[in-house]
This record gives structure tokens, sequence and C-alpha cells, in this order.
């Protein structure tokens, strides 16, 4: 079996001849909460809804667990993915009983009464009584939308913008849920905007821009990349890393082909003399706070690493 | 296929524009009775016709549902739930089917039983002509059901399917003005025309034969009337699930 939840393969949808989607290679982690970054219109959403088969691709295949797009099987393997794909799918004139047991009805799970009771009560909704959908808050949405996609039992979810419209208290709830269903072994693909709420979450993430994967990088990596650090340019890059070795910087990464990054607490003025008595004259030289936003602007200005 | 079916039914029997609808099926039903003057054949084979009765309502009321269906989500969730494309598509047609059997028999049973009461079921009519009629009905709602989820699930907007079925409904009024060149010319409405047009021209028919007490026009009629009804159930049906199975869900 396959180390991953979803990989796709080149994976390509055109709207009116233009790239939404352009051959994306993408790897979600088993049992990890990949987070995925982009901006309005990178093609998050496309990609989100060609795995979920509301939109064919026009190049390219997926593989849900191990199970590519075009088997048949794949019918059985959506059965145990749930999905928020820009709003929650609810009735707006039923009330929050009877959405769930629409719901259950058609994900083949016998709608008990303890069983909506229970999913009720897991997203603290177990008070809105007869009070019809159409009257709920857009948190109270939020949350049944999320016991909705609970009721399968599922080991994959999609979540598209779960936070918007979520007030603090909201977003709060929604993360600790968010870990406690991970802790249970359920692998999660959430994109959102609020970053500070994915860098709590995430295990594993996804940068996109203009339908193109930037990068894939595990939270570990993305927390080294987003110390505060030191982006140094020299003609010669075999010759400036001898440099830096020579001058105990070992904590350092390539940009490009002509760009390292050095980590830690850094004077820039001692690093410029040292290089300069190595016989090094630096081309550039910057600094970076270092966080996943500007991570990611970065990584779009560069077109990805 | 079977959850997604019991799933429709659930959420059509708790929608309450369905309620309201049947309600009001029932009190226009009851209404027009007491003001019409028919037997109890004559007001069945009248109120029928989706273009002189209650009927008229049923084709907006599918795209309501149907629409619903895609605006809610609840299509795009049952893809994800890996139901295949085409028994979702059966689903919604049965369940419209459904829906316009329950109205437009709860319509019909009360016109027609108030009807017969009043002023008798009618002279000359054979069981055999009551179920060839009850054939006839169900062939057109079904006819008219498999129409309104076709335009409804291709055009998905509501005022525009509206439009649209609207506008189909004239042009079955123009093929129904058709036969009135053939009759006053003395000569007989072709059988292709009743097939063509089964909606309307087959309901001129038979409220014609109600009115002059001339059942034989039903034996002639009603086949290409029920051939037709179904012709388009098929193609209508067909064209729905290849379009529904190619396009994208928002």
């Amino acid at each position: 079996m396959s180390e991953f939840a979803i990989e796709t393969q080149e994976l390509t949808k055109r709207y009116s001849g233009k790239n939404a989607v352009d051959h994306v290679n993408m790897h979600v982690p088993l049992g990890s909460i990949y987070g995925f970054v982009g901006e309005n219109g990178s093609g998050k959403t496309t990609i989100m809804r060609l795995l979920m088969g509301l939109a064919k691709p026009n190049e390219g295949t997926y593989a849900l667990f191990d199970t590519p797009n075009k088997n048949k099987e794949i019918y059985k393997v959506r059965n145990q993915i749930s999905a928020i794909v820009e709003a929650p799918s609810l009735v707006p004139s039923m009330n929050a009983h009877d959405n769930l047991k629409f719901a259950a009805m058609y994900y083949g799970v016998k709608p008990t009464e303890e069983l909506i009771s229970n999913a009720l009560k897991s997203v603290g909704l177990s008070n809105t009584g007869r009070k019809i959908v159409k009257n709920f808050s857009l948190g109270m949405r939020q949350r049944l939308g999320i016991a909705v996609l609970l009721l399968n039992d599922p080991k994959l979810l999609l979540l598209d913008e779960p936070m918007n419209g979520l007030d603090p208290k909201g977003i709060a709830e929604l993360r600790d849920l968010i870990i406690e269903l991970n802790q249970r072994g359920i692998t999660i693909l959430i994109s959102s905007h609020i970053l500070s709420e994915l860098e709590k979450i995430a295990t594993y993430w996804g940068f996109i821009s203009q339908g193109k994967i930037l990068e894939e990088i595990s939270s570990e990596e993305l927390i080294n990349r987003c110390q505060k650090h030191v982006e140094i340019s020299h003609n010669d890059i075999a010759k400036l890393t001898n440099a830096l070795k020579k001058l105990g910087h070992e904590d350092y990464h390539f940009v490009n082909t002509t760009t390292v990054a050095i980590y830690g607490d850094i004077n820039i003025t001692d690093l410029l003399i040292s290089l300069r008595k190595e016989g090094l004259e630096i081309t550039s030289i910057k600094t970076s706070e270092g966080d996943v936003e500007n991570y990611y602007f970065d990584l779009v200005k560069k077109g990805g690493r | 296929m079977i959850r997604t079916i019991i799933s429709s039914l659930y959420k059509l029997f708790k929608d309450r524009a369905f309620r309201i609808t049947l309600i009001i099926g029932v009190l226009f039903a009851v209404i027009s009775s007491l003001i019409n003057n028919y037997t109890g054949i004559n007001s069945m084979l009248y109120n029928s016709s989706p273009i002189f009765s209650f009927g008229i309502c049923i084709p907006f009321n599918i795209t309501a549902f149907v629409i619903g269906e895609f605006n809610y989500g609840t299509i795009r969730n049952k893809i994800i739930a890996g139901h295949r494309r085409i028994s979702i598509y059966l689903s919604l047609l049965l369940t419209a089917i459904i829906y316009t059997v329950i109205v437009m028999t709860a319509y019909l049973a009360i016109a027609t039983t108030i009807c017969t009461i009043k002023n008798g079921f009618g002279s000359g009519i054979t069981p055999k002509i009551v179920f060839a009629v009850i054939i006839y009905c169900l062939a057109i709602f079904v006819a008219l059901s498999a129409i309104s989820v076709f335009v409804s699930s291709v055009v998905r907007h509501t005022g525009l399917s509206n439009t649209l079925l609207m506008a189909l409904e004239i042009l079955g009024g123009f093929i129904f003005a058709l036969s009135f060149i053939f009759k006053y010319e003395g000569g007989e409405v072709p059988l292709y025309l009743v097939g063509l047009n089964p909606l309307f021209l087959s309901t001129d028919i038979l409220f014609e034969a109600g009115i002059f007490n001339n059942f034989d026009v039903i034996k002639t009629y009603i086949i290409p009337s029920i051939l037709g009804a179904l012709g388009y159930t098929l193609f209508f049906s067909v064209c729905g699930i290849f379009a529904f199975y190619n396009r994208d869900v928002k």
C-alpha cells in the first residue's frame, strides 16, 4: 500500500482553453493534515473538485488510497471520503436533525436517533430543535456541515476554506476538532487563507499558484525554512558554501543556483567581513524574518523550488 | 441507487413546497369541480391535461426541486459519497415522477369523485376505456416529469428553466392548434401529430370524446398518444443522463 492518501500525476483541468490546474503532481501522506495554500483562483478548489469526481480532468490521473480514478472501484473508495467544497451541502428548509437523517440515507448509514444525536452533540448543535438551517448563523451551518461529513466515518476529509465566516471561538473549536479527527487516523486535506491557523495544525504543506504546485514540504522542514535567516548570493555557489563551512555556518540550504539561505543568529557585518577575507564578493544579501506567509510569497516570486 | 432514491423521497416528503402544492391542488380540485358541470369521466379527461388544469404547475415545482438539489449542494454530496451519476439522475427522475403522480392522482381523484357525485360518471364508458385513460394520464405525467428534469438539470437556473418549460408548453399549444386546421377542413387528425404532441392534442381528442360521448375516438388515438409520451420520456431521459454524466457539478 502506498504511503499517500491522495496522489496525482500531471493532473490538468482547462476552462476556456486556459489551464486552471496545470500538470499537478500532488502527494497527500496518509495520516497527515495537509495544509493547502494558494491565492484566490490558484486552483485549490478545482483540484479538490477533480479529486471528488465533481469535475473531470482534461489530462493526467489521480489515485485515492491507491485506487486510480479510472478504476470502477473508485466509487467504493469515495464512500470513505467526505468533503466540504466551497460551502457545506445542506437543505435550508430542513432542520439540523432532518439534514443529518437525509445525509445518512445517501451515505448508506442507518439513520438511527443515537447516530444523529451523537453527531449533533459532537458539533454543539444539540439544542437547535426545529429551527431550520436557513435561520442558522454561518458558524452553525459550518458546524452542521462538519457533522454531515462525519456520518460515514470517513478515512479522508477534504475541507475547502472551512474557517470562513467562523468567529474566533468557532475557529478554535474547529481546529481542535480537526486535530482530534486526525488523531483518530483520518487524513485531512485543508485549504485556508488563515495561515496562522493552518500553521497550528498542518503536518504537511502544499503551495500552489496559478494552477501549479510550487512545493510540497513537511511541517518540520517548513519550520526550519521559516526561521530567521540571511540569503546571500554569489556567482560561484561551491566557493560560497566552502567558505560558509570554513566559517562554521553549517545550517543552510540552497535557494537557487546562486543563493544560499543561512539560518541562526547571524551578525551580517561580521559575516560579510569574514566572506571578504575568504576572497568572496557577495552580489546580494537579504534578511528574512520568516513565516509561512513570507515563505509562500517568496515561493511565488521564485516560481517554486 | 436505492439509497439515493430513498434520500430523495425523504427530502421530497419533508419539503414544505410539496405539501403546500398538494393542499392547493386538493383545494383547486374541490373548487373547480363545484363550479363546473362535468360528468366524472369528462372531469377526468379534462383535468388530465397538463395545460388546462392544475398540471400546469407540475414542471415548475419539479424545476424548483431539481435546481434546489444543485444549489444546496446535495447532488455534489451524493457524488462525493460515491454514487454514480446515472443513479443520481434516475433517482431525481423517479422522485419527480412520484411527486407528479401523487399530486395529480390526488387532484384527479378528488375532481372525478366530486363530479361523479354531482352529475354521475357518464354513460357508455367501459372499464377498458377508463383503464386506457388512466394509462394515458400516467404516460403523460411521466413524460412531463422527464422533460422537466431534463430541462432543469441541463439549465440549472430556475428562471431560465421555467421560461424554457413555458416556451415548450406554448410550442405544444401551437401544435395543438394545428389539429383545428385538419378538423375545419373536414379531415382527420393524422396519428403522427397525436404522437408528436401527446400532451395537448390527445387531451383535446379525449375531451371531445367525453363531450360528444364518442369513445371510439379514444381507441384510435390512445395508443399513439401513449407511444408518443413514452418516446418523449425515453428521449429526454437518455439525453439528460448523457448531459449530466459529462458536465461538471459545482
